[in-house]
């Protein structure tokens, strides 16, 4: 899998291609995890790209997701950070569906 | 007519076996879909070999994929050394929790339940034998 990163006004966003998978997905927790420790937590990953995912790259969005709630919340009470999966395929979502996931992760919505 | 390819069991082989695997089924033309389900279901399957019964060995994983035209199945069987462990005793997560009650694993087993149709496992001869089906009607 690659993936290319781009910012903008505060927001990183990840473009990833590819395949998600037990092979990938600890390199990209990985890069996850050194954009967490420079404080970035306003996180889009765009799946436009992404052809394959199985459970490794479920649980690198779970821990992506609870990092970036741990920061908790600002001064209004909102969420400080967000994790938003954007172009997610109909497959990919089908997993997220069938794990729950979907239920607490922001997926292709506006 | 099936086909197999024989590998030993580490992360860095996963992309050999998806190639196969892929290949194969397309060849036999199943839907993309399907494929996709059959591709994640396997990986489940040879991430269990990898961590759970082929710890401390690196004895060969011998995989066979078939597509029986007539009754529209295809099949995948894993055939491993290692240590007996049958992974559909796993208990399956509960997807209902919240996030913060949610482990980091344990979804493996719940993705081959649902993308395939039947899952077997028995041990014999001192090897592992794991076999996933799936009916395939979307050709």
């Amino acid at each position: 899998m690659e993936f290319k990163k781009s910012e903008n006004n505060g927001v990183t966003t990840y473009s990833l291609s590819g395949r998600l998978d037990t092979q990938s997905a600890p390199d990209f927790q990985e890069a996850l995890d050194e954009a967490f420790g420079r404080g970035e937590n306003k996180i889009i990953l765009d799946f436009k790209n992404l052809e394959y995912m199985s459970s490794a790259g479920l649980r690198t969005m779970l821990y992506a997701k609870k990092c970036i709630d741990e920061d908790g919340l600002d001064e209004n009470g909102a969420p400080k950070g967000f994790l938003k999966l954007i172009n997610v395929s109909d497959e990919i979502m089908e997993v997220f569906d069938m794990t729950g996931f979907s239920e607490f992760l922001s997926i292709n919505e506006e | 007519m099936s086909k197999s390819i024989i590998i030993s069991p580490e992360v860095k082989n996963w992309d050999k076996i998806y190639d196969f695997i892929y290949k194969y089924f397309r060849k036999n033309n199943l839907s993309q879909k399907s494929v996709f389900e059959i591709l994640i279901s396997s990986e489940e399957i040879f991430s269990n070999i990898i961590y759970h019964s082929c710890t401390e060995t690196y004895d060969e994983v011998i995989i066979s994929a078939d597509y029986q035209i007539l009754a529209n199945t295809a099949s995948v069987v894993f055939k491993y050394g290692g240590v007996e462990f049958n992974p559909l005793k796993n208990k399956l997560p509960d997807v209902s929790l919240p996030l913060y009650k949610r482990r980091l694993g344990g979804l493996g087993l719940l993705i081959v339940k649902n993308f395939t149709d039947g899952v077997t496992y028995t041990y014999s001869g001192g090897k592992n034998i794991l076999k996933i089906s799936k009916k395939v009607a979307d050709i």
